[in-house]
């Protein structure tokens, strides 16, 4: 098979490329939205603007959870940090003997609460904000997260020897980089495919192999199962402070908190304390631990520290990382890049982008390479059409999505019940017209028609935010709101983006497709 | 302020490294340069080039100076093949390459 | 060379028996190999957990690799279930001799 080497390679790059490259287009999209979580979240929740004191806010939120859950199991509390103004608890509710522990899933809204940094629960509207997008990006919607999290791996593995086969069929690809061009007519698909695949090719090499670290206990359980008789004894054995503490069952208050975080700050040389368990508060075997914030250095899995919730003792501190586990941290956070500042915050997200295009032009390029050899143009195959408006779907489709999920944010009555869902929902549903109307229109006209409805839909989110709250990017230049001014000029973008895309989809032959690559890049300044 | 430093260390350090290429030299230095010219390039190129990770790293420190580094040589070569294809765009095909990149 | 738009139904069966062997007979031997690293790395018993399971991706994905550079089929099945055969005998060995777990 010396000679088909490179066909089969070749072949197998192009099916399994089309089946996976709509869910990758999907993962990218979401994925590099997912950079900016915390400022998406921060617009849609625009009551919000506190931004207090990271140490009081902690022990206002423990006042907060003494006040209302004092049976809890387990409180857990993110301070608030600079990209997130509020403290955010949750609890699990005390177990009952014979009785399962309820799981965590579905309804988080009476086991949660979002907290100023005086305790008091904020009155926001209801929304996942930014937290949706990051977690479709490896949980899809509406299927079970574990089948989702398979075929997202599959997909990242696909890719990763797809980029190793890459580098191996094409050996001097680094020699040659100057060599490529953004090529113009029928090879510009092709260009644009290769440019962006080539240009970013060590961050997508990165991002994949840590996005399958991030995930890896579930894809690949067998060194843990080779070692231990149950999961949890190695999760244990390598988180401490998870383990389950005993109930004594005799009241003891907690002791204030402020000072433990400051003992934190000062072990950790300055970094900040990202997350705060307290396990049986009340109970005199409590315990406080404290896990370093993960934007305090690149390794995700902060270090612990495990206070007795008595006294203040230390009881134990996260021993320091082996190799092994502290190159599993370095890889899951250079992933999730929480440690990245703005300017490297940006270079994630332009990379990002390179690999939506890459993804997206790889779609288009299937239909244009397939097109020139069809028997009837005018008449294509059902397999054709069928990826043809497939593309339409994911590539107009999804950007449209998105913007709806920002307009319904902003549209729905705030009372509504289960208005959260209702926000994601919008998301779909504007996603699956997008992939009825594709089926229903002239290919050219389908791609012409999403394009602008796209375009318009992020026209409308500046809009319709001035008309329904009171902060915007105009205010916010008064007043220095400068995530309100981003989002605006964000939005704008994106509209400009697609609506130029729309123009020269609607100037395009009909034997040529019309020019994505703009429009991908510009859908991605979402965040 | 490290990154914009550290970004034009690395768009200069790929300048040099396409310049030190005799394939590329005529799109993008106009002409034919001599081989000791070239290679005085190519070392000029990549020490930029390390130059750019040595102002991450004590910039930003050693591990986050090192990630940004590899941000900046993407970019930084990102630019230098836009700017070589832009220039081969404008030429008027078939003329000889006359302008200086 | 002309036809490469519908291979033709040989190399499609060629094409798909590989998949077989890189896809689902691949994930099982790189479960072995990941097992018998996990127990046999010299780290610490979680360090070697860890280890293997990082490791894992890339061991996957190089076998992949190599079943499709490989020129025989035949050889690619044979060499796939003669190593899964040997490490899972090895890893059966193992775990009847205890140790870590």
């Amino acid at each position: 098979m010396k000679d088909g080497f490179r066909q089969s390679m070749a072949w197998l790059h192009t099916w399994t490329g089309l089946l996976l490259g709509w869910l990758l287009f999907a993962m990218f999209v979401t994925g590099t939205a997912a950079y900016f979580q915390e400022e998406i979240s921060r617009w849609m929740k625009p009551e919000v603007i506190a931004a207090p004191d990271r140490e009081a806010a902690t022990q206002a939120a423990i006042t907060y959870l003494n006040r209302t859950q004092p049976d809890a199991e387990n409180w857990f509390i993110s301070p608030p940090s600079a990209r997130t103004p509020t403290a955010n608890v949750f609890w699990q509710p005390r177990k009952v003997e014979g009785e399962e522990p309820r799981k965590r899933r579905g309804r988080r809204g009476d086991t949660s609460a979002t907290l100023d940094g005086q305790g008091q629960p904020v009155t926001a509207r209801e929304t996942q904000g930014g937290f949706f997008l990051y977690r479709f990006h490896f949980d899809l919607h509406y299927i079970p997260v574990h089948w989702a999290r398979y075929l997202v791996g599959v997909a990242a593995m696909f890719m990763l020897i797809a980029i190793f086969s890459g580098i191996v069929t094409h050996k001097k690809i680094f020699a040659d980089f100057f060599m490529l061009r953004f090529g113009k007519g029928q090879r510009s698909w092709l260009d644009a495919h290769n440019v962006t695949a080539v240009f970013a090719l060590p961050f997508y090499l990165m991002i994949t192999y840590t996005g399958l670290v991030t995930l890896a206990t579930q894809y690949m359980p067998w060194g843990i199962a080779a070692n231990y008789s149950q999961p949890d004894a190695f999760f244990e054995e390598v988180f401490p402070g998870r383990a389950e503490v005993e109930r004594s069952g005799i009241a003891a208050p907690l002791v204030p908190v402020t000072p433990l975080m400051e003992v934190a700050r000062q072990r950790w040389n300055g970094a900040d304390v990202g997350s705060v368990r307290v396990a049986l508060p009340g109970d005199s075997n409590s315990t406080i631990t404290l896990t370093r914030a993960s934007s305090g250095a690149i390794g995700s899995r902060g270090e612990s520290i495990v206070f007795s919730g008595t006294s203040g003792d230390l009881i134990e501190a996260s021993a320091p990382q082996g190799g092994a586990m502290a190159t599993q941290s370095v890889m899951i956070g250079l992933h999730a890049g929480r440690f990245a500042g703005w300017g490297l915050r940006w270079l994630y997200f332009l990379s990002g982008i390179g690999g939506t295009i890459m993804v997206g032009s790889g779609l288009v390029l299937w239909t244009v390479k397939r097109r020139a050899k069809l028997p009837d143009p005018a008449h294509p195959h059902f397999g054709f059409r069928l990826v043809s408006r497939m593309n339409v779907a994911t590539i107009a489709g999804l950007p449209a999505g998105i913007a709806t999920y920002f307009l319904a944010n902003r549209l729905l009555p705030l009372g509504m019940e289960a208005r959260a869902d209702w926000e994601i929902h919008s998301l779909f549903i504007v996603w699956g017209a997008t992939l009825i109307w594709a089926i229903a229109r002239p290919e050219k006209r389908a791609w012409v028609e999403s394009l602008a409805l796209a375009g318009g839909l992020f026209a409308a989110v500046p809009v319709i935010n001035a008309l329904t709250v009171p902060r915007n990017g105009i205010t916010g230049l008064l007043s220095g709101d400068w995530l309100f001014v981003a989002f605006d000029i964000a939005m704008l973008i994106l509209a400009v983006g697609l609506g130029f895309a729309a123009r020269k989809a609607a100037r395009a032959t009909t034997a040529k497709p019309p020019r994505r690559a703009r429009a991908i890049k510009e859908e991605l300044a979402t965040a | 302020m490290t990154h914009i430093i550290a970004i034009a260390l690395c768009i200069a350090g790929f300048a040099s490294l396409c310049a030190a290429m005799v394939r590329h030299q005529p799109d993008f230095v106009g002409r034919k340069l001599d081989a000791g010219t070239s290679r005085l390039l190519r070392h000029a190129g990549f020490s930029l080039l390390l130059a750019a990770l040595a102002v991450d790293m004590i910039g930003l420190g050693a591990g986050y100076g090192a990630v940004a580094w590899c941000a900046h040589l993407t970019l930084g070569a990102g630019l230098v093949l836009f700017r070589l294809n832009r220039t081969i765009a404008r030429q008027p095909v078939k003329a000889k390459p006359a302008r200086k990149g | 060379m002309a036809s490469r738009a519908s291979p033709a139904p040989r190399y499609r069966l060629a094409v798909a028996s590989r998949v077989l062997a890189a896809i689902p007979l691949n994930y099982a031997l790189t479960a072995i190999a990941t097992a018998l690293l996990a127990r046999h790395l010299p780290l610490s018993r979680a360090e070697a957990t860890i280890a293997a399971t990082l490791t894992s991706f890339l061991i996957f994905a190089l076998i992949a690799m190599a079943i499709f550079h490989a020129r025989s089929t035949a050889k690619v099945w044979l060499w796939m279930v003669g190593s899964t055969a040997l490490l899972g005998g090895l890893l059966a060995l193992s775990l009847q001799l205890g140790g870590r777990a």
